[in-house]
C-alpha cells in the first residue's frame, strides 16, 4: 500500500464538442466523490470532422478554457490528474502543435487516446457503477456507446466480452458528412437514416445471431434524450417511449425540433441522428428499452487513478474484458485454440519464475498474454512469415484497453515468437526507443521459450520448474513423454534469453 | 395556464410607486416621533434619492421620448404623460421638503440651540471670521467665470451648486453679463461661525452665503447686480455598449468620463432669482419650465447628512445598536467547526456582520483553507473584507473575487478594489458581459483531515461592512454539502470554467429564477384550486416585473392568500374586486433600510421558504446573475418566520398600500404599536417565541366551506 490519503485529483477530456474536467475526492475504500463538474462546448469536433484540422480559433478557445480548469484544480490543490484528449483532437492533423500549446499555456499535459482505450476507462466506470447500484449482469449485454465522432458496439455473452466494434458515425460527424443534403431534401431524416444502415449493415448479421436482452447506453446523448422524453434524472428508457420519440423526430426539421423540445439548435442538429443510431440498434435486440447510466470517461480516468494510488485489486474485471475479447479475436482468425493457451499459460508462469531478472509489471504481463493468445493468428494469412502477420493483424485491431503504442509493443513480442530476434533491420524494432527494446525483447525472449515447450502442438510438457543453481537458471521440464523435439527447440531460443536476461539457462528434463 | 386578461387599470406607474416610496421616507422626516438629527437624515436621503431618480430613472425617460418612441407602460402611460406625472408629483414632495425643513426642523434645531444665521442678523465678530474664512480658504479654490463675445456658457458639472451672477460694466452701464461660480465641492458646505451667546451654542451658515458676502473681490470693473443659486441634475444613465468593448474595464472608465457629459434634465433654482438670469439659464441649458425648480431654501439638502453627525448631541440620535454576536458559537469550537455544526442564519444589523468578515479573516489565516471565492457588488470605503481577501492571497489561498463593475455609482470605489486585489495576486473577475452580478456568496474551499469540505455564505445583501449595520439582510452560513457543490458550479459558471451545470439547491438568474418563482406561484394557485390552503408571503425592495404580478393576480383569484411586504416600488395593485382581493401590500420604511428578500410558499404543508439577491423586477430576473436558495435548517426556518410575522405585525412603521396607489399608515385604534424593526433589537428577540412561530404541517386540511 502507498501512502493512505484523501487525495483530490482531476479527471480532464478534450472531448470532441466538450472541455469537461471532474475533480473528485478519492478515498483509500475505492470510492470517490465528485467536488467539480465542469464542462465548456468546443469545436474541436466540428473543426477536425470538416477540414481535418483544428482552426486557430479552436485553439485558442482550447487553451484559455484550459487554463480555467488549471486554476480550479489550484483551489483544491490538486497534483495529480489525467488528461486525455478523444477523436476529435485524435484525427487532427495539427494535433502535436495543439498539445503542445495546452502545454505552455494551461500548464496541463494532455495525452491522447484511441476510442479503444476511451472505452477502456468508460468500461472501468461501468464495472464500477454495475457494481455499486445496478445489478445488471453482463450476460448477453449489448453496450452502445455514442460520442460524437463515433458510435462504439459492444457484446457481451455469458463468458464476457465477445466483440467491439467502433463505426465512425457519431452524430456530429454524421451532420459534418450529410450537411450539405439537408438543403436538397425535406425528409432529411430519412437519407440520414439510411446512411446510417449502410454502416450498420456488418453488424447486423452478428446482432441477430446472439439474444440480446439488456441494452445499456453511453454517451452524453442520452440525457438530454431522456429530458425530451420528460425523464429528467432518470436512468432507463423504455422501448416504446423510444418508438414514440422516433417517430415524431422523423418528421421534424431542426428548427422543428428546436420548438418541440425547447432545446438549442446547436443540440437538435445532434439529437435526430442520436434518436435514429439508438433506435436502429434497440430495434435489432429483444431488450425492452436502453439502461443509460450516466457515465463519462472521466469516471474511468478517476476509477483509474484510485487504483494506481491505492494499488486496489480491481483490475480483474478489466483484464477479463480483454482477455475475452483477444480470444474472440483469436477464434476469428483460426488459432490453435489448446496450443495458443497453453503458450499463454507457459509464458505467464516463466514470466512469474524468473521475475527477478526481468522485474516488469502487470500490465506488460498483460502484453505477454496477449501475444501470446496472438502469436499464431498470422497463420490464418500465410504459413510462411507468419510472425510478421501475426504482428500486422494485431496493429489493426482494436483491442481494448491499450493505446496505439501499446498495441505496437504486443505486434512486437507477438513477432519474435519464432526463431527469429529482434535487429535494427526490422523497422518496427528499430523505431521503438530503447526502454522498449528492451521491453520488447524481454517478453519475446519469454514467449519463445514457451513456444518452443509445444513446438509440436501436443502438449507434453505439463509443468516447468525453475531454480536458481550457482550462477545459471536451471529450467526443469515436466514429462512422460518424449520431449526431444521440444528440448532441441528450447535450446535454440535460450541463447537470446541468456543475453537479454542476462542469466545463463540450464536445461533439465 | 391565465385566468385573466390584465388591463393597464391593474398596474401602478414603477416611477410614480417609486416617488410614493421616497415620500415615506420624507415621512420619517416629518415625523416628530423620530429623532431630531435623524429626521435631518431622512430628509436629506430624500433628496438624495431625488438626484439619483432624475439622473437614472427620468434621463431614461427622457431618452425614450427623444427616440421619439411611444413605448407604453403596463400602467398606460406613455414616456411623455409619465415625465408630466412626475413632474407633478415632484414639485409637490419638494415643496413638502421644504416646508419640512423651514418650518420643523429648522425650529427645532433651533429650540436645541443649533443654528443657522440668516446673512443680515450676523453680527461683527461673525461677519470678521467670515472674511477671514473667506479670504483664507474659499478664495483661493475660486474659479468665477464670465460668459462674453470670447467666453462661451461654460460646462457646468454635474450636481454641483453654483452662483449665477448678473453683472454691469462699470464702463458701460448697458452692457448686462451674466457671471457663474462653482460653490466648491472640496469645501465644507456648512460652516460653523462663533456663536456669543452660550458656550453650547451653535451656529452655521452655508458656504454660498459666505460666497456671496464676497463678490466684489471677485469681478473689476463690474457691478453686481443680483445673484442666485441653482444646480443642475444631467443624464447619468449609464448603459456600457458591452459587446463591442473588448474590455469591461475601460468601457466603464470611459463612460465614468463621459457622465459629466450628459445633457441637464432638471434645474434647481433658488427662489426669487432675477428672471434674466434664469431666462438665460433656460437657454443655455435647454430646459423647460416643468424641468425647473423654484427653491426657498437651501438647493442641495444632503448637506443635512453632515449635520447630522454633529459632536455630542446623541440625545437625538437614536441609540446605538448593540449587534447580537451570534451564540451558538461556543469557546473551544473554531468558526468553521459551529458552521458544520448547524445552518447559522444570520439577522443584520440586529446580528453582527463581524462574524463574516471574521470568516474571511479566519480564512486567510488557516492554513487548512486551500481557496476563497467570492462575489463583491458593493465594497465599503476601507473594506476589511477585501483586505482579508488580498492576505489571503498573500498566504498562497487561491483566491477567486468577481467584483461588478457595474455596480451603479460605485464604478470608481470597485475599479480601486480591483487594482488592489489584483496585485495581491487574486483572480479577479470584473463581471460579465452583458448581466450584472448581483449574487452575494461567499465559498471557502478547506481540507479537513485530508477531506474537503467546502462552506458557505448566500446573502440578501452586500458584503459591505457599513451597510450591513443600516440595511436589514439575512445571510445563511452552511457547510451542506449540495450547497457547496451548488457554489462551486455557480463560481465555475461565473468565472467561465464551465457552462451552466445542474445545481442541487439553488435556482440562478438569468437561466431559470424567472420560471421557477413562476413554478412556485402556480404550484401555489394550483393547490387553491383544488380547494387546499394555499400562501404566499413575500418580503422585497421592489415589485415590477409583469409576468409575475399577473401570476400573482391569477393566485389571488383562485384563493391563495398572499401578503406582501414590499418596501420600494410596487407596480401591483392590490384590493381589485375578483383580481388581487386576496393581496395585502404593506411596506416598513424606518431606522433601517429593509433590504431582505424573503420568499414563502405554503406548500400544501410543505411550507417552502427561500431567500434571494432578487426583487422581481425585470432586470433582477432578466438581466442580473442573482440566486435564490431554501432555508432547510429547523431553526433558521423559525428565525425567517419569526421575522415574516413581526414584519406583519407591525403597526408603527407600516404603511398599507391601497387600490389607487397611495399608502397610509395602519389605523392603530385597539391595537399597540408595533415597530418590527425595535423589537428585533431588543436582546430577546433573537430568540423566536417558542409556539408562535412553530411551524406546523398538517397533513389533512379539512374542506370547511366551498
Amino acid at each position: 500500500m502507498k501512502k493512505m490519503k484523501n487525495e483530490v485529483v482531476a479527471a480532464i477530456n478534450v472531448g470532441s464538442d466538450f472541455l469537461r474536467m471532474s475533480i473528485a475526492q478519492l478515498n483509500p475504500d475505492g470510492t470517490l466523490m465528485i467536488l467539480e463538474d465542469a464542462s465548456l462546448p468546443n469545436n474541436i469536433g466540428k473543426d477536425t470532422y470538416a477540414k481535418g484540422r483544428i482552426s486557430p480559433k479552436t485553439i485558442k478557445e482550447t487553451c484559455a478554457g484550459l487554463k480555467g480548469f488549471s486554476k480550479l484544480m489550484k483551489d483544491y490543490g490538486v497534483k495529480i490528474y489525467r488528461a486525455v484528449a478523444t477523436s476529435g483532437l485524435h484525427e487532427a492533423d495539427n494535433r502535436d502543435y495543439i498539445i503542445e500549446q495546452i502545454r505552455l499555456v494551461a500548464g496541463i499535459d494532455v495525452e491522447i487516446i484511441n476510442n479503444v482505450q476511451e472505452r477502456f476507462l468508460i468500461y472501468k466506470a461501468l464495472r464500477n457503477y454495475l457494481n455499486d447500484f445496478e445489478n445488471i449482469d453482463l450476460t448477453d449485454t449489448i453496450i452502445v456507446n455514442l460520442t460524437s465522432g463515433g458510435v462504439e458496439v459492444s457484446m457481451y455473452a455469458a463468458e464476457g466480452l465477445k466483440f467491439t466494434e467502433y463505426i465512425k458515425m457519431g452524430p456530429l460527424r454524421l451532420r459534418e458528412i450529410l450537411y450539405t443534403l439537408e438543403t436538397k431534401t425535406i425528409s432529411f431524416p430519412k437519407v440520414m437514416e439510411e446512411y446510417i444502415e449502410s454502416k450498420i449493415y456488418l453488424l447486423k448479421p452478428k446482432m441477430k445471431k446472439m439474444h440480446i436482452k439488456n441494452f445499456i447506453g453511453l454517451g452524453g446523448y442520452l440525457s438530454t434524450i431522456l429530458e425530451m422524453c420528460q425523464l429528467d434524472h432518470q436512468s432507463y428508457l423504455s422501448k416504446e417511449r423510444l418508438e414514440e420519440l422516433y417517430i415524431e423526430v422523423r418528421e421534424m426539421n431542426t428548427d422543428q425540433m428546436v420548438d418541440a423540445f425547447n432545446i438549442s439548435s446547436a443540440k437538435a442538429e445532434l439529437l435526430l441522428p442520436a434518436i435514429l443510431l439508438f433506435h436502429s440498434f434497440l430495434s435489432r435486440t429483444k431488450a425492452e428499452g436502453i439502461y443509460a447510466p450516466m457515465i463519462t470517461n472521466r469516471q474511468g480516468i478517476l476509477y483509474g487513478l484510485i487504483d494506481k494510488l491505492y494499488e486496489l485489486p480491481r483490475k480483474t474485471n478489466a483484464e477479463n474484458d480483454i482477455i475475452s475479447s483477444v480470444w474472440y479475436m483469436a477464434e476469428k482468425y483460426g488459432v490453435d485454440k489448446k496450443h495458443a493457451s497453453y503458450v499463454e499459460q507457459m509464458a505467464l508462469s516463466l514470466f512469474d519464475k524468473t521475475w527477478k531478472y526481468h522485474r516488469l509489471g502487470d500490465q506488460e504481463k498483460l502484453y505477454l498474454q496477449v501475444a501470446a493468445i496472438l502469436h499464431d493468428s498470422g497463420n490464418y494469412v500465410s504459413l510462411s512469415e507468419h510472425g510478421n502477420h501475426s504482428s500486422n493483424i494485431i496493429r489493426t485491431q482494436s483491442i481494448m484497453g491499450f493505446s496505439d503504442k501499446e498495441l505496437e509493443l504486443i505486434a512486437n513480442i507477438a513477432k519474435y515468437h519464432t526463431t527469429r530476434i529482434p535487429t535494427y533491420a526490422d523497422r518496427s524494432y528499430y523505431v521503438l526507443s530503447h526502454h522498449e527494446k528492451i521491453l520488447v525483447s524481454k517478453l519475446s525472449s519469454i514467449l519463445k521459450i514457451a513456444e518452443s515447450m509445444d513446438i509440436s502442438h501436443m502438449q507434453k510438457i505439463s509443468d516447468i520448474e525453475v531454480q536458481v543453481l550457482d550462477d545459471a537458471l536451471q529450467l526443469k521440464l515436466v514429462s512422460n513423454k518424449d520431449i526431444l523435439l521440444e528440448k532441441w527447440d528450447i535450446m535454440n531460443n535460450v541463447e537470446f534469453f541468456q543475453e537479454v536476461m542476462g542469466i545463463r539457462i540450464k536445461l533439465k528434463g | 395556464m391565465k385566468n385573466h386578461s390584465f388591463s393597464s387599470l391593474h398596474f401602478i406607474n414603477r416611477e410614480l410607486s417609486w416617488l410614493e416610496f421616497n415620500e415615506r421616507v420624507l415621512e420619517e422626516a416629518q415625523d416628530i416621533n423620530n429623532p431630531l438629527l435623524e429626521r435631518l437624515k431622512f430628509l436629506s436621503i430624500v433628496g438624495s434619492n431625488l438626484d439619483e431618480f432624475f439622473m437614472i430613472r427620468v434621463a431614461s425617460l427622457q431618452g425614450i421620448v427623444e427616440a421619439n418612441s411611444v413605448k407604453i407602460d403596463p400602467s398606460g402611460l406613455t414616456p411623455n404623460e409619465q415625465i408630466e406625472r412626475i413632474s407633478a408629483r415632484t414639485h409637490k414632495q419638494v415643496f413638502d421638503m421644504y416646508n419640512c425643513f423651514n418650518r420643523s426642523l429648522k425650529k427645532s434645531l433651533k429650540k436645541e440651540d443649533i443654528h443657522f444665521i440668516k446673512t443680515k442678523d450676523l453680527n461683527s465678530v461673525q461677519l470678521d471670521f467670515i472674511r477671514e474664512y473667506y479670504a483664507n480658504n474659499v478664495f483661493p479654490v475660486l474659479t468665477p467665470m464670465v460668459v462674453n463675445k470670447n467666453q462661451p456658457f461654460p460646462l457646468i458639472l454635474n450636481k454641483t451648486l453654483n452662483i449665477s451672477l448678473l453683472l454691469e460694466d462699470n464702463i458701460n452701464p448697458d452692457n448686462l453679463l451674466f457671471g457663474t461660480i462653482q460653490v466648491p465641492s472640496v469645501l465644507n458646505r456648512l460652516v460653523e461661525i462663533p456663536s456669543l451667546e452660550s458656550e453650547s451654542q451653535k451656529s452655521f451658515i452655508l458656504l454660498e452665503e459666505i460666497i456671496k458676502l464676497n463678490l466684489t473681490t471677485l469681478f473689476d470693473n463690474h457691478n453686481v447686480l443680483s445673484t442666485g443659486c441653482y444646480r443642475i441634475t444631467r443624464n447619468a444613465f449609464l448603459d456600457v455598449a458591452e459587446d463591442e468593448s473588448e474590455d469591461l474595464l475601460t468601457a466603464v472608465q470611459l463612460s465614468l468620463k463621459q457622465r459629466k457629459w450628459g445633457s441637464a434634465i432638471r434645474l434647481e433654482i433658488e427662489h426669487g432669482m432675477n428672471p434674466l438670469l434664469l431666462k438665460i439659464l433656460e437657454v443655455e441649458l435647454d430646459i423647460s419650465t416643468e424641468e425647473e425648480y423654484k427653491i426657498s431654501g437651501p438647493l442641495d439638502l444632503t448637506f443635512l447628512m453632515k449635520l447630522s453627525g454633529l459632536k455630542g448631541f446623541d440625545a437625538l440620535r437614536y441609540e446605538p445598536i448593540k449587534p447580537n454576536v451570534v451564540t451558538s458559537r461556543s469557546d473551544d469550537d473554531d468558526i468553521f467547526q459551529s458552521i458544520s455544526k448547524q445552518d447559522i442564519l444570520l439577522h443584520h444589523p440586529y446580528d453582527s456582520f463581524d462574524m463574516i468578515v471574521d470568516l474571511v479573516k479566519e480564512a486567510a489565516e488557516d492554513p487548512n483553507v486551500l481557496a476563497i471565492k467570492q462575489t463583491l457588488y458593493r465594497v465599503s470605503g476601507n473594506s476589511p473584507i477585501v483586505e482579508a481577501l488580498a492576505q489571503a492571497a498573500d498566504n498562497g489561498k487561491q483566491v477567486t473575487v468577481l467584483l461588478e463593475l457595474k455596480a451603479r455609482f460605485d464604478e470608481q470605489n470597485n475599479i480601486t478594489w480591483a487594482k488592489k486585489l489584483e496585485t495581491a495576486g487574486c483572480h479577479v473577475i470584473y463581471g460579465l458581459v452583458g448581466l450584472k452580478a448581483h449574487c452575494k456568496i461567499l465559498l471557502i474551499v478547506r481540507r479537513e483531515d485530508g477531506l474537503i469540505k467546502r462552506y458557505v455564505h448566500l446573502g440578501t445583501g452586500n458584503y459591505n461592512d457599513v451597510t450591513a449595520k443600516l440595511y436589514t439582510d439575512l445571510g445563511l452560513l452552511t457547510a451542506n454539502p449540495y450547497f457547496g457543490a451548488d457554489a462551486s458550479a455557480i463560481f465555475n459558471t461565473l468565472s467561465g470554467c464551465s457552462s451552466p451545470s445542474h445545481l442541487y439547491k439553488m435556482t440562478l438568474a438569468p437561466i431559470n429564477l424567472r420560471k421557477k418563482f413562476l413554478n412556485l406561484i402556480r404550484k401555489e394557485t394550483e393547490y387553491a384550486k383544488l380547494g387546499k390552503q394555499a400562501k404566499i408571503i413575500a418580503k422585497l425592495n421592489s415589485l415590477v416585473d409583469t409576468e409575475i404580478i399577473e401570476a400573482l393576480y391569477d393566485a389571488s383569484s383562485t384563493g391563495v392568500m398572499i401578503d406582501l411586504i414590499v418596501r420600494g416600488i410596487c407596480c401591483l395593485r392590490p384590493k381589485i374586486p375578483l383580481i388581487s382581493e386576496n393581496i395585502t401590500v404593506r411596506s416598513i420604511v424606518g431606522r433601517f433600510l429593509e433590504h431582505s428578500r424573503i420568499y414563502y410558499f405554503y406548500g400544501d404543508g410543505e411550507e417552502l421558504i427561500f431567500l434571494s439577491s432578487a426583487d422581481l423586477m425585470k432586470r433582477n430576473l432578466d438581466r442580473r446573475v442573482e440566486l435564490l436558495f431554501p432555508v432547510e435548517d429547523p431553526m433558521a426556518r423559525e428565525k425567517v418566520m419569526n421575522i415574516l410575522n413581526l414584519a406583519l405585525q407591525d403597526t408603527s412603521k407600516s404603511r398599507i398600500l391601497n387600490s389607487e396607489g397611495t399608502y397610509s399608515k395602519i389605523d392603530k385604534r385597539g391595537k399597540e404599536t408595533m415597530n418590527s424593526q425595535e423589537i428585533f433589537l431588543s436582546p430577546l428577540s433573537s430568540e423566536p417565541l417558542p409556539g408562535e412561530v412553530a411551524l406546523t404541517r398538517p397533513e389533512f386540511v379539512p374542506i370547511i366551506s366551498c
